[in-house]
């Protein structure tokens, strides 16, 4: 007698953003490829980041946040055994501070996350990841939320040698001939500074609400790309 | 040769491809205008873009998702959903038993973001239902 199990495309993408979830103690995800929390529901890793629960996780992404209590969060959770398997992983800027020893092997590989408004000052770190997602910047939004970019340009200029494969950008920057001119000039001297040192630039439509997928599907294609290379 | 004079499944498939399918606002709004003008166009096409106006939703009210099940209901129409961004409050159980009968009407759904806005009691079990419904199987093969 023989078993045969066969397994087809269920539920792949799961993306949570709030509190208060009750998590089974026996679930198993056997279709999940590509889990997201936002900070609020790191909270929920130790019960969802195990190889028993999400067999196939590919892409994770930790969006927002990346205090202590995410960090204690993802601690207590299996993560250290899902990390070979996975092929993009997406997590907050903050996390070049406090390097997770268990992490830290996977920074190379990772996609840092990004909000150029929070401050006026590039932590000098940023340049030495090598795949970037800049947040929040838009063709909407107001200039102010530029404000982080001449930083980063000047310090990719400076770069020697270049560490910086890779910098994400919303979509809709990809066409800045309906900018202002002030905005336009900062994205053109970004593009231009990336094409010089032989950054990637990569466009995806970047999610602005919670319902929105944080890690779009132009991203993992990106990687999926870059990996079979 | 004339677009209408294709076979049907070909037809739905330049159809699906004509339009967005994220998960993002901007872009749904986008598809479902562009699926509702198809509507329009016949009833040939009224057949393939309708169903398709179901395949992502985005619900930031639970009583949108019950009036988008009871239609999907009333055509005999199951497994369509796709792709779902809800927002709930789920402040009420029967907004909690709306996920239940999610799950129900959406056996291939495959993307789900939800946003537990009000930091709501939620009971994930649901998840389970997802892929169990589509997901494994076991059969057993006499020798």
């Amino acid at each position: 007698m023989t078993d045969v199990l066969h397994f087809s495309a269920g539920l792949a993408t799961l993306q949570l953003c709030g509190s208060g979830f009750t998590i089974p103690s026996k679930l198993f995800l056997p279709g999940i490829e590509c889990l997201t929390f936002n900070q609020d529901a790191v909270r929920f890793a130790p019960s969802l980041l195990d190889p028993a629960v999400v067999p196939s996780l590919r892409t994770l992404g930790i969006v927002g946040g990346g205090d202590s209590d995410t960090l204690e969060s993802l601690s207590r959770s299996r993560l250290e055994q899902l990390l070979p398997q996975i092929e993009l992983l997406v997590l907050p800027c903050d996390f070049l501070e406090s390097r997770p020893t268990y992490l830290t092997p996977f920074f190379d590989n990772a996609v840092f996350d990004r909000y150029p408004s929070t401050s006026d000052d590039l932590n000098p770190k940023l340049v030495e990841v090598q795949h970037l997602r800049i947040l929040a910047v838009v063709k909407e939004c107001a200039f102010s939320e530029y404000r982080g970019l001449p930083g980063l340009i000047t310090a990719i200029k400076k770069q020697k040698p270049v560490r910086l494969r890779s910098i994400c950008l919303d979509s809709s920057l990809q066409d800045t001939s309906t900018f202002t001119k002030r905005a336009a000039t900062l994205i053109g001297r970004l593009v231009k500074a990336c094409s010089e040192k032989g950054i990637e630039m990569v466009y995806e439509q970047q999610g602005r609400r919670s319902i929105e997928l944080f890690i779009s599907e132009e991203l993992r294609r990106k990687r999926r790309e870059t990996r079979g290379r | 040769m004339p677009l209408l004079s294709l076979p049907t499944e070909i037809l739905r498939q330049i159809v699906q491809f004509s339009v967005p399918s994220t998960l993002a606002v901007s872009s749904y709004l986008e598809r479902q205008a562009t699926l509702c003008a198809l509507c329009y166009v016949c009833r040939r096409l009224l057949s393939i873009a309708q169903p398709l106006l179901f395949e992502i939703l985005f619900t930031p009210w639970p009583e949108t998702l019950v009036k988008i099940l009871d239609a999907l209901d009333s055509k005999g129409w199951t497994n369509l959903i796709r792709q779902v961004g809800l927002q709930g409050q789920f402040m009420d159980p029967c907004e909690t038993k709306l996920l239940a009968r999610l799950t129900k009407n959406s056996p291939s759904l495959h993307t789900l973001a939800l946003d537990n806005f009000f930091n709501s009691e939620v009971d994930l079990t649901i998840l389970q239902s997802f892929s169990s419904s589509s997901l494994l199987t076991q059969l057993r093969v006499d020798d």
